[in-house]
């Protein structure tokens, strides 16, 4: 018989009040394994912290959103969003599943490339493209989705130099009647600089006008956001359409569905609050299916969706360092993971889950990561039963955006591993060591002895 | 006028010659020369017949009849027929002359009269104008004293001697009585007996002829003639009368009408022909009594009676197989029809007389229950099919007590093919799940016909979603509702059955998939022209609309090809043009070689090339064989050529002989779709070639599409490296 866990005894005030008179539900279960991987083992071979990303999750995710789109309208492609998370082993995964890429900058481009994408299957967005960048995407074929005057001056100068015919497409900023409207990446909608963009696209003819872009925002909790911006796209391929009879390759609807995490300052929990990818399927292409766009000539739906995607994959294995009782009576945990690892505990309350077995009571916790910063804290305030020093932890869906903002800020950036689906563990990022940092800096010949 | 005047007198002889080869249901050219230098032994005969062909053909020309047919000798092989049957019994003088020049216009009256009776059952005319006009003018012409009967057979030896001297005499001699065993020299006699030819030397002659021309049809000769030879042995006929009532040839042309020209041949068409020639004995020998009374011949009476009665009786076959087939596109060579059907077989060229259908909905869906299903789909209603979709192994999720947590319920169902809506039932209201509706066994439903007996059936759809209306002409691949649970449907599914009439509810009929997709874990493939089966996962088909778009080729448009052979440049005219059956065709201006095409919805191919095999028409009919708009990423597509166009005459010369039973050559076509993108895409196309187990790669093509058009086509063989560049006038 396993020795039981002791565990420290816990003083807790009786809550009374919202939600409910027996408040919330503390008793959830610790998360010891990872595609049947014990925590324990993966930090015992691969270190604390330590990033874990599911090949089987990404890959499940994808088939669900995929299989939402394709059986209500006949061509889909999604494009990964880069900029989401752009380790190759990543990339590669969406990219075996029939993802494009989508890329906003020359880097991202770069590392497409290397992925092996094909230029023609490779979306290049973003405000900032620099004219060597767009040369190389020109080349290779890819789509540039303009989002300036300037850019597209420039794609026309380059048009005549380099002879060939670039393919384009618009990106449209619009009121989608939420909030907040972004609208400063690409040309508005209401007030006609779209259509005017368009015109003069179509009139030059220097340049290929295959499809419209928008991306209405980030973090989206309502499917109908989606429809109004299809319905103000539609409006602008029909009268392509119309006008000069034309018809448009694509449309690309671009991303923000929300994931299933918590923002802060939310009442209820992302996973009874969020869309499913159905919802925000049926909402996007019953708009297409119910307007006069002809059979023959739907354009393809394109989705950018990258943190829906993600963010269930990824996992964030942690070990606590030291408790802490503060002066306010509140139980604290320093832990080997900070801000620095977890840049989206800015906006989330993340999921904290213990690794292994504990007991039925919690306390009201604060969890700060190892930096000296007195920014750095993953979970003002969380319900956690009592942990000790070395214990594990996990936290969940943190797949999306945290591999490409993370900071090499006073520590390293850890191992990042990969789960197969045969449940073989890879790791897909070594941990950064001092010879990383050497490498690049060089210090001037006078400077090399401080004696 | 002048050029008119040209092309009319080439018409007319060009119609002349070649009616001597129709008669073998053939327009080869050498094997006319054959017939026609045969049938001038008797110098009169030959005249005679010439005349009265002639003559059928300057009436046809004088009525404006179609120039197709006076040019391939449609009009005048009866003609032809008829005047060496009229020289046969008569000897020449002026009124004989006037006498054939009229026949040739009854012949060609009767032709008329005959086809336009015939022609309601498509059946051909054969030899019946022939037979009727020759009776006729025999009737009438018994009487008249300066009608002399010919003399001609009585001095044969004489006739004989005088063209050969006296060694040719000897050989004649020894090759009738002492070389060819008798049953052989009656086989020759009734071969020659068909142009009222008397010796088995002319009869071997235009054997010869017809084994150059086609070997199936000397097979399905010697195979029509031994049969009924040894039948009359069996019950005891004379063997002499054989070719006393000058009817051998019935046999022979049975043999090669349903064994080989009318009827792909095969196997079966042989085993036919064995048990059609006894009774075409039987009825020969009924006729032959039967117009005694008149002192009439039977000619090839039974021959027309037996093919007609034959090809009705085929075409009345309730069951269709795979047995006997029809020739449906004739090229008037057997070999050509059964190596043309052996390529066109897996072309599945019924699309052009049926309509496409394809699955009624976007995605991956499972079936879950498939033809004869265990539940309802049993008796008059076993061939449907129920569709649902899946995720995980199951229908639904969270715990599947709305319909809300089915996947299949709401989801948008399209239309199969293209048609009118003729019926939709929308005023039944979704059960909850695990209730069934009985009342209202369908539910919502949608009927929609694509052709007549053909409709398509679609049910237990949700109320209020219906996008179209009864009247409507839909298009394949367009929305109609959403997938709802109403009528017999515990769970949210689509049934889809196909019906041969306009009632919901009718007995369904099997009909396949046109084109779908089968998925089985990671791996899909594409399956044509089938049913799926219960609980395959099944997913629809996307077409490559640039490959579409680029093998539209419109009538009035013309191309320019520039072909690069090692380094070396020539430019070639192209147009696209139609024929009056509305086939469309590519014609090369420069080289007068021609290609017929065909797309519809699911693909392009070729249906025939004629022209050299070093024209660039050629290579693109080679390269561009035939092109899947659906094709997978990486999937190959394997086509079987006809033979007879990519092999020389002489290559399969000796494989003709047995091809009908089994074939040792083979030459295949394979293309992959390497990348389709946004207007871009590249083909690889490859032809293989098979002879008895050595099978090797004699070509390698690289089709290169941008904007939605051909631009240039890749050739490479062991000995050339050629490039075909595109350029189009006036594209639509």
């Amino acid at each position: 018989m396993e020795k039981k866990t002791f565990e420290r005894p816990v003083i807790k005030k009786v809550q009374i009040g919202m939600p409910s008179k027996f408040g919330l539900k503390s008793e959830y279960a610790p998360i010891k394994e990872i595609d049947g991987i014990p925590v324990k083992n993966l930090i015992e071979q691969y270190g604390s912290p330590l990033y874990v990303i599911s090949e089987q999750t990404i890959r499940e995710t994808y088939t669900e959103a995929y299989k939402a789109f394709s059986t209500r309208y006949p061509k889909v492609q999604f494009a990964w969003s880069y900029k989401t998370n752009y380790l190759d082993a990543v990339c590669k995964i969406f990219h075996q599943e029939g993802s494009w890429a989508e890329v906003v900058s020359g880097f991202e481009y770069e590392k497409a490339l290397n992925n092996g994408v094909p230029g023609n299957k490779i979306i290049f967005n973003g405000p900032y493209k620099t004219r060597e960048d767009l040369i190389k995407a020109i080349e290779n074929n890819s789509f540039i989705h303009i989002d300036h005057y300037d850019e597209y001056y420039l794609l026309i100068d380059l048009a005549e130099e380099l002879n060939i015919r670039p393919k384009v497409a618009v990106r449209i900023n619009m009121d989608t009647g939420i909030y907040p409207q972004w609208s400063r990446f690409g040309f508005n909608y209401e007030n006609g600089e779209a259509w005017e963009i368009i015109q003069r696209i179509l009139i030059s003819n220097k340049l290929d006008l295959v499809g419209l872009h928008c991306h209405i925002g980030t973090y989206i909790m309502v499917p109908w956001a989606y429809a109004n911006a299809m319905y103000k796209l539609i409006d602008l391929f029909l009268g392509v359409e119309k006008k000069y009879n034309k018809h448009l390759q694509y449309i690309d609807i671009g991303g923000g569905f929300a994931s299933k995490n918590t923002l802060k300052g939310a009442y209820l929990p992302g996973t009874d609050t969020c869309p499913t990818f159905d919802q925000y399927a049926d909402a996007i292409t019953s708009v297409i299916i119910n307007s006069s766009i002809s059979i023959e000539h739907l354009p393809v739906l394109i989705l950018e969706t990258g943190r829906a995607l993600i963010d269930d994959a990824g996992y964030l294995l942690g070990t606590i360092h030291a408790t802490k009782r503060l002066p306010d009576g509140k139980n604290s945990l320093i832990t080997d993971l900070g801000v620095n690892l977890l840049f989206t505990s800015f906006w989330y309350d993340h999921k904290i889950t213990p690794a292994q077995e504990f007991g039925p009571y919690t306390e009201e916790t604060v969890v700060y990561g190892p930096l000296c910063m007195n920014i750095d804290v993953i979970r003002e305030y969380v319900q956690l039963p009592p942990l000790k020093k070395g214990d594990h932890f996990v936290i969940s869906r943190i797949g999306a955006y945290n591999m490409t903002q993370w900071m090499q800020f006073i520590t390293y950036r850890p191992n990042v591993v990969l789960i197969d689906t045969n449940k073989n563990t890879h790791i897909i990022r070594k941990a950064e060591t001092i010879n990383n940092f050497n490498n690049l800096e060089q210090t001037p010949e006078h400077l090399k002895k401080i004696e | 006028m002048k050029q008119n005047i040209g092309s009319t007198i080439s018409d007319v002889l060009n119609g002349t010659l070649l009616s001597y080869a129709q008669v073998f249901f053939s327009k080869s050219k050498i094997f006319s020369w054959f017939i026609l230098i045969i049938s001038f032994t008797y110098p009169e005969l030959g005249f005679s017949g010439v005349l009265c062909a002639l003559s059928s053909l300057i009436f046809a020309i004088i009525f404006g009849l179609n120039r197709t047919f006076i040019r391939n000798g449609y009009f005048a092989y009866n003609a032809l027929l008829v005047g060496l049957g009229i020289g046969y019994y008569y000897s020449l003088n002026l009124p004989l002359v006037v006498i054939l020049i009229l026949a040739g216009l009854i012949t060609l009256l009767v032709h008329i009269l005959i086809e336009s009776w015939l022609s309601k059952y498509r059946l051909p005319v054969l030899s019946l104008p022939f037979i009727i006009t020759l009776w006729f003018i025999l009737l009438a012409t018994r009487q008249l004293e300066f009608f002399q009967l010919s003399d001609r057979n009585i001095y044969i030896l004489n006739n004989i001697f005088y063209w050969g001297g006296k060694n040719f005499l000897t050989f004649y001699h020894w090759f009738n009585e002492e070389f060819l065993p008798p049953s052989l020299q009656y086989f020759f006699v009734a071969l020659g007996s068909i142009f009222f030819q008397d010796t088995a030397l002319a009869g071997f002659i235009i054997f010869i002829g017809l084994f150059i021309f086609s070997r199936i049809s000397s097979l399905l000769a010697i195979v029509g003639f031994y049969m009924a030879y040894l039948f009359m042995q069996f019950v005891g006929i004379q063997e002499t009368q054989i070719s006393i009532y000058y009817v051998g040839f019935n046999f022979i042309l049975t043999s090669i009408a349903i064994g080989g020209v009318f009827l792909i041949p095969n196997i079966y068409s042989h085993i036919w022909i064995l048990i059609l020639t006894p009774v075409n004995v039987i009825l020969t020998l009924a006729f032959s009594s039967l117009l005694s009374t008149w002192q009439l011949s039977v000619l090839s009476l039974t021959f027309n009676l037996v093919v007609f009665s034959f090809l009705l009786t085929i075409r009345s076959r309730y069951v269709g197989n795979r047995k006997l087939i029809e020739t449906v596109y004739q090229e008037f060579m057997p070999e050509k029809n059964l190596y043309s059907y052996v390529s066109s077989k897996q072309k599945d060229t019924h699309h052009r007389y049926s309509p496409v259908l394809l699955l009624p909905f976007w995605g991956e869906w499972t079936v879950w229950q498939g033809y004869n299903g265990k539940h309802t789909h049993k008796e008059l209603y076993q061939h449907a099919l129920d569709f649902v979709i899946t995720f995980q192994g199951k229908t639904y999720k969270n715990n599947g007590a709305s319909l809300e947590d089915y996947y299949t319920y709401n989801k948008l169902v399209v239309s199969p093919g293209n048609g009118w809506i003729v019926r939709i039932v929308d005023n039944v209201e979704d059960n909850i799940i695990g209730q069934v509706n009985t009342q209202n066994n369908w539910g919502n439903s949608i009927i929609i016909k694509h052709s007549e007996y053909i409709y398509s059936q679609l049910s237990h759809l949700k109320a209020g979603s219906f996008k179209v209306r009864e009247g409507d002409y839909v298009k394949l691949g367009q929305p109609l509702a959403h997938v709802g649970n109403s009528g017999r449907s515990p769970e949210p599914h689509l049934h889809f059955q196909i019906q041969a009439y306009p009632i919901i509810g009718s007995p369904t009929i099997e009909y396949p998939i046109s084109r779908y997709v089968s998925i089985n874990g990671k791996h899909k493939k594409l399956v044509c022209n089938s049913v799926p089966i219960e609980n395959e996962q099944v997913e629809n088909i996307i077409l490559h609309s640039n490959l579409m778009q680029a093998f539209q080729f419109t009538p009035g448009q013309s191309i320019e090809i520039i072909q690069i052979i090692n380094e070396k440049q020539q430019v070639f005219q192209w147009e696209i043009a139609t024929d009056s059956f509305n086939n469309t065709y590519i014609y090369n201006k420069t080289t007068s070689s021609l290609a017929y095409i065909y797309k519809n919805d699911l693909m392009f191919y070729f249906t025939s090339y004629h022209g050299s095999k070093k024209d660039p028409l050629y290579l693109f009919y080679c390269s561009c064989f035939h092109i899947e708009f659906a094709l997978l990423p990486g999937q190959v597509f394997k086509q079987e050529f006809p033979l007879h166009l990519i092999y020389e005459f002489y290559q399969t010369f000796w494989q003709d002989n047995f091809a009908p039973f089994h074939r040792i050559m083979r030459a295949w076509y394979e293309m992959t779709l390497t990348s389709d993108n946004q207007g871009s895409a590249v083909i690889n196309a490859n032809m293989f070639k098979k002879y008895f187990l050595k099978s090797k790669q004699s070509a390698k093509m690289k089709i290169h599409i941008q904007n939605q058009h051909i631009t240039k086509i890749e050739w490479h063989d062991y000995n050339n490296e050629i490039i075909l560049y595109f350029t189009y006038k006036n594209k639509l």
